[in-house]
């Protein structure tokens, strides 16, 4: 079997983020979910997670190639994701744009370093400077990485929660500029524009019209973590309402091959929401042309 | 050395992110900060305008998303955490313990039991998050139970209805073994029922009624049952080491209270914890 034939499917296929208590789930309920969407730096810590690959078509989502950052991804990193892309038959490499370590520059004083000689691996990745200097790195890399991969990279928007400072233009704009520029895929975070777009007081529709959605691959649909000073990513939550009106909305203008329900956070998601979430999806799925 | 703004700025914020004590110098003195950063004037003002307090929120962002792992532990203890909204602020705080250099948790058992105490700590200063402590100290119990490897079951046990007929020198001899791991625990309040009602959603949780004791049991199919006890009862338990015999137990536990009380009044305490499966009363001739 073609692990990539459902992904050619006219309709979006509707999957889940790996975790255990999904894996349990996929095993007592086959055939409610299409595919399962796995990190590559879970597969190097566990490769006994590729068992759930004879079950379902995998789709490989990585953190750690640091796209937008100004340090370089390790080679033997690399070539790790390189086999797995190939063991899973991955459609696609979802990463993030964003940035997850930094070099140590020797002119700055560091009498608290952690990890001698390394660079700075913050261990989870940072929407990084926009400006055209970052463009510039990100088209590099990705131009690099299209050689490297024998499947494309798609790019995912990652949540601001701060602008960095040297910003000098607004995330809708970094990511066309970017996909105008390579051809890249776009994995459409639904959570992480909404969360873009509070923190800058901003319509999460409009925003979500700024974006090339021509360039959609893949959407992720998560929940959100409300409090004073903001919104904040929660896998461990289902999406609120507005993600599902923001789907519906990217349902109408694009043509997604994937739809991924990121609920990984908690081994307590209750199935019976989990059931409801992905009716609910696969319905406006269903109904989209 | 490279002086390009975007890879000082990109560095300055992973610095900030893995290295507390150095953002808290940036949000305290920024100038002091930076002044070893060779950035130009723009970057430095650009430095300035940024919101250094969302930047260490954010810091506890990614603390609390990399402890996901606790909270199959520690369910009742985050509902708090989330409901009192302290929840990414404690782990700004507790950012720079857990990245400590001088002291890296090596396990995962390490890293709970670290938390835990940071949290426990964290608590005390705050009074008014009710329930929390309790929750807390409840589910570590638990968890610690859990952590306890299965021993093997005591042999030589001598039936209740036996140890019910031992005349009294014989009964003293016998020595009472735990047969699950056990914890005796002080409790202002029911923490079964604090944590039943705090996971659904009932806040705030109930109010405080005093010191009770609890004991926890972990079954071997590492359940917890816990269940409220008398002082005295507390007191003939803690004592209760697999070695003891009735006899050394009953006297310890007169020399620390109820010294009036007479031995033979203790024999009740064995026969009820046998009988509700606490203890196995082992025996030595003529028991064995």
């Amino acid at each position: 079997m073609d692990a990539r034939k459902p992904f050619r499917s006219p309709r979006p296929t509707i999957g889940l983020a790996y975790s255990a208590a999904v894996r349990n789930f996929i095993a007592r309920h086959p055939g409610e979910v299409d595919h399962v969407e796995i990190p590559f730096e879970l597969l190097r810590h566990d490769p006994a997670v590729l068992e759930i690959g004879e079950k379902l078509p995998i789709i490989l989502h990585c953190a750690s190639l640091s796209i937008a950052g100004t340090a370089r991804c390790k080679g033997e990193t690399i070539q790790q994701i390189k086999a797995f892309a190939r063991h899973t038959r991955t459609p696609w490499i979802g990463e993030h744009l964003a940035f997850i370590s930094a070099n140590v520059s020797e002119a700055g004083p560091h009498p608290e370093e952690y990890a001698p000689g390394e660079p700075y691996n913050i261990g989870y990745t940072v929407s990084p400077v926009m400006n055209a200097r970052t463009i510039a790195r990100v088209v590099q890399a990705l131009t690099a990485y299209a050689r490297c991969f024998q499947v494309p990279l798609l790019i995912e928007n990652s949540p601001l929660y701060f602008e960095a400072p040297g910003s000098t233009m607004a995330q809708s704009e970094f990511i066309t500029s970017i996909c105008r520029e390579t051809g890249v895929g776009l994995l459409l975070d639904l959570a992480h524009l909404l969360i873009t777009a509070r923190r800058a007081d901003l319509d999460p529709f409009a925003e979500l019209d700024r974006l090339p959605l021509n360039s959609v691959v893949e959407v992720h649909i998560s929940g959100v973590d409300e409090q004073d000073d903001g919104s904040w990513d929660d896998h461990a939550k289902p999406a609120p309402e507005i993600v599902h009106r923001l789907l519906d909305r990217v349902l109408e203008r694009a043509a997604p091959r994937a739809v991924t329900l990121e609920y990984n956070w908690s081994s307590r998601f209750p199935e019976a929401l989990l059931m409801d979430e992905l009716g609910r999806v696969r319905a406006s799925c269903g109904t989209c042309s | 050395m490279n002086a390009e703004p975007t890879f000082l700025v990109e560095e300055i914020l992973a610095r900030c992110l893995t290295d507390p004590p150095f953002l808290e110098r940036l949000i305290t003195n920024r100038d002091a900060a930076l002044k070893a950063y060779p950035l130009d004037a723009q970057a430095r003002a650009d430095f300035v305008n940024t919101d250094m307090q969302r930047l260490r929120r954010f810091s506890g962002f990614i603390g609390k998303v990399q402890h996901n792992y606790l909270w199959d532990f520690f369910p009742a203890t985050r509902r708090l955490l989330q409901h009192y909204r302290i929840e990414i602020d404690f782990f700004a705080d507790y950012r720079a313990i857990q990245l400590s250099a001088q002291s890296p948790a090596q396990s995962q058992s390490d890293k709970i039991r670290r938390f835990a105490d940071h949290l426990a700590t964290f608590v005390a200063k705050t009074p008014s998050l009710t329930g929390l402590a309790s929750a807390l100290r409840y589910e570590r119990a638990c968890w610690e139970l859990r952590q306890i490897a299965p021993t093997r079951r005591p042999r030589g046990r001598v039936g209740l209805r036996r140890a019910a007929g031992l005349a009294w020198s014989d009964f003293l001899k016998l020595v009472p073994k735990c047969d699950d791991p056990l914890r005796i625990e002080a409790f202002d309040c029911d923490p079964v029922a604090l944590v039943a009602d705090v996971l659904a959603g009932h806040f705030p949780p109930r109010d405080s009624a005093g010191d009770r004791l609890f004991v926890l049991r972990r079954h071997r199919d590492q359940l917890v049952q816990t269940s409220e006890i008398e002082e005295l009862s507390a007191l003939l338990l803690s004592s209760i080491d697999g070695c003891r015999t009735v006899r050394s137990i009953i006297a310890v536990t007169r020399r620390r209270a109820l010294g009036t009380t007479p031995p033979r009044a203790f024999r009740a305490f064995f026969e009820q914890a046998a009988d509700a499966h606490f203890i196995k009363l082992c025996g030595t001739p003529p028991c064995a």
